[in-house]
């Protein structure tokens, strides 16, 4: 009897010790989202001093947002700015993400497949360069396309694709190892060409990792600042989001106060087309990361 | 007609830097509606074989013909042939139904005509009721079916099988078989099936190939490989246990052998193909010998319980060991002291030289 209301015992502490670390991680993961939220319905311009009073809203407003969705500031464009930008960033991020797919997977299948010489190495290779950090790229990249002539958008498309593919393909190549060749072999009998077998049945079974590809591709140009500053930030007719929101917010120049609460509420508008996007692709992303866990 | 012809392949391949080469010069000539199984150890170019004749693998050397044309250029796709690999190869994100529609729906067939055709593939092969599920959910027999299955209904006169039995259990294995041959004889196709078990190989061929070290050492119809083999090396892997192989020499009417203290008769029907003193190597099967009766005398060494039957290996002296067949019913021990005979007749001679078998001069 006493042995068992100690075990008990033990079982409510090393459940408690459980939960309390876990409601400490949620709170750090949730308050800064709560705080951005709160702060994009306030009038307020700056940065809120954070002490427990202050999280309680005491004035809600749409200020801010109204001025991001339907407030003109460029004369030369004539529609609502932001929106505008979005939707630049929109198109220039899948653009991005799916030429993303095609080299890694191309590339994937080729490191993974393929019989060719020093495949290990350029493997190898692979995995490292995804330890640089792409920013760091973005000055010989201005160069580069300036001679090109290609400090547009498709220069952007271009200079960002490698930013993911690069990674995406070491993770192609780790995805394509695990599906059994069997497949193709059996399709190519079945009567698909090559080429054919690697459109409809490995891009199928690798599924998990073209979503996560995806996804990794539309998040590295959506987010991007530096590089976009660096293409087209001199031409506001073509900026993206990201940039759009930095000069409205009066980060672009620091002479100006910034306005966080126009910032904040920016956060939140571009977060939108990215949470449909992980909602869609919450199924395969599950399966992807549980499919490279699997993966020595 | 010569339905599938191989001349002369030869096939070298590196595997992590090792350089293998699996098929050496090998030729086989397959007639329009044989069930031929190929038999031989594992890791020998079965399935490279098979690959070659699918178009899988393009050969080093050598020609393949199919239904009398050269089809060594032709893609896969082109050789119009199916195949059941071992892993069955049925795409898990489709469902059964999707999975044997799909040679039809690549040759772009008309809906009715998919359906009809996988409805009667399905009927044949008893999965109509689990068309809908997906391979995740089905047993190893029924996705063995639907690997076949897939594979008919193309409707391919050349069918070729990775060893398609070996992810099943005995009890279901046996009864795969059957309707293998069944399905055979039923449709008529020309199958070559690549297999390293003896049992399968035995039960199901029309005609047996042996692969060994890169060419087949023997072709022909399975009890006829079984009981004359053509060489020592097929004598000795074909058949569970195998035969008995022995170095001899030829002395007044007697085969005496070289270790131990074997004498047997020589039959008469080798009388005229070896000389007084010639060295042979000669053969028999375990269950060619009948113990309790002769003046052939061993030990027992040892004992393997198969169950129908007893496989007891009989040292006859120098440690020569031959393997007897003993009903299950015969109480043995080791160190059992035996006296048997061989069946006259049973004798198969081969050439010490070259392993090749001796003809008999008259039968």
């Amino acid at each position: 009897m006493k042995g068992r209301s100690r075990r008990l015992a033990y079982k409510a502490l090393r459940l408690g010790i459980s939960y309390l670390v876990l409601i400490v991680m949620a709170i750090w993961a949730i308050i800064p989202i709560y705080y951005v939220i709160m702060l994009s319905f306030s009038h307020v311009t700056k940065l809120l001093a954070v002490s427990i009073k202050d999280l309680v809203p005491t004035q809600v407003t749409l200020q801010a947002y109204r001025e991001l969705l339907f407030g003109r500031f460029i004369p030369s464009i004539k529609a609502p700015d932001f929106p505008l930008w979005v939707a630049h960033s929109i198109v220039l991020a899948a653009a991005t993400s799916l030429l993303s797919i095609a080299l890694a997977m191309l590339a994937g299948y080729g490191l993974s497949r393929l019989d060719m010489p020093a495949k290990k190495t350029l493997a190898t290779f692979t995995y490292i360069i995804t330890f640089l950090p792409v920013t760091a790229t973005t000055v010989p990249l201005y160069l580069l396309f300036a001679q090109l002539r290609l400090l547009n958008y498709y220069g952007l498309v271009l200079a960002y694709t490698p930013g993911t593919a690069v990674f995406a393909a070491f993770l192609a190549k780790l995805a394509i190892d695990s599906i059994p060749p069997d497949y193709e072999d059996a399709a190519m009998v079945d009567g698909l060409s090559r080429f054919g077998v690697f459109i409809r049945i490995v891009f199928r079974m690798a599924m998990p990792i073209v979503a996560l590809t995806a996804l990794l591709g539309f998040l590295g140009a959506y987010m991007d600042y530096a590089t976009a500053y660096a293409f087209i930030g001199a031409n506001s007719n073509q900026w993206t989001a990201m940039l759009g929101l930095y000069y409205l917010a009066g980060l672009y120049n620091y002479a100006s106060a910034p306005n966080y609460n126009i910032f904040a509420a920016g956060a939140v508008l571009m977060g939108i087309p990215l949470m449909a996007l992980f909602l869609v692709s919450q199924r395969m992303m599950t399966r992807a990361y549980s499919s490279l866990a699997g993966i020595k | 007609m010569e339905y599938i012809k191989l001349e002369d392949i030869w096939k070298t391949y590196k595997t992590k830097g090792v350089t293998v080469t699996p098929l050496r010069g090998l030729s086989m000539s397959v007639d329009k509606g044989e069930l031929v199984v190929v038999l031989g150890p594992s890791g020998e170019g079965k399935t490279t074989l098979l690959r070659v004749i699918a178009g899988l693998l393009r050969q080093d050397k050598g020609h393949v013909y199919l239904r009398g044309e050269l089809v060594d250029d032709l893609p896969p796709r082109e050789r119009n042939v199916a195949m059941v690999f071992q892993s069955y190869a049925i795409y898990p994100f489709m469902s059964v139904y999707d999975n044997i529609a799909f040679p039809l729906k690549l040759m772009h067939r008309p809906k009715q005509e998919i359906d009809a055709q996988v409805k009667k593939v399905a009927e044949m092969l008893r999965i109509g009721d689990i068309l809908s599920k997906k391979p995740s959910e089905l047993s190893g027999g029924q996705r063995q079916r639907v690997a076949i299955a897939k594979a008919l209904v193309k409707g391919a006169d050349v069918l070729l099988m990775d060893e398609p039995m070996a992810n099943l259990d005995a009890i279901v294995r046996v009864y795969a078989r059957e309707e293998l041959k069944q399905l055979h004889k039923e449709l008529g196709t020309t199958i070559v099936y690549v297999t390293h078990d003896q049992v399968e190989a035995l039960s199901l061929a029309t005609k047996l190939a042996v692969l060994h070290d890169g060419v087949i050492q023997d072709f022909g119809d399975p009890m006829e490989v079984y009981r004359r083999p053509r060489n020592t090396w097929v004598a000795s892997f074909v058949g569970n246990p195998p035969m008995n192989v022995l170095e001899g020499t030829v002395r007044e009417g007697y085969i005496v052998s070289k270790k131990g203290e074997l004498k047997l008769p020589l039959p008469s029907s080798y009388r005229g193909s070896v000389r007084e003193g010639q060295d042979v190597t000669f053969g028999f099967r375990p269950e060619d010998a009948v113990v309790g009766e002769g003046d052939l005398r061993g030990v027992v060494s040892m004992i393997e319980r198969v169950g129908a039957y007893t496989v007891v290996h009989v040292d006859v002296g120098d440690g020569t060991l031959l393997r007897i067949l003993y009903p299950s019913t015969t109480q043995v021990n080791r160190g059992d002291k035996v006296s048997f005979t061989v069946r006259p007749g049973s004798l198969v001679l081969f050439d010490p030289a070259t392993g090749k078998r001796v003809e008999a001069a008259s039968s």
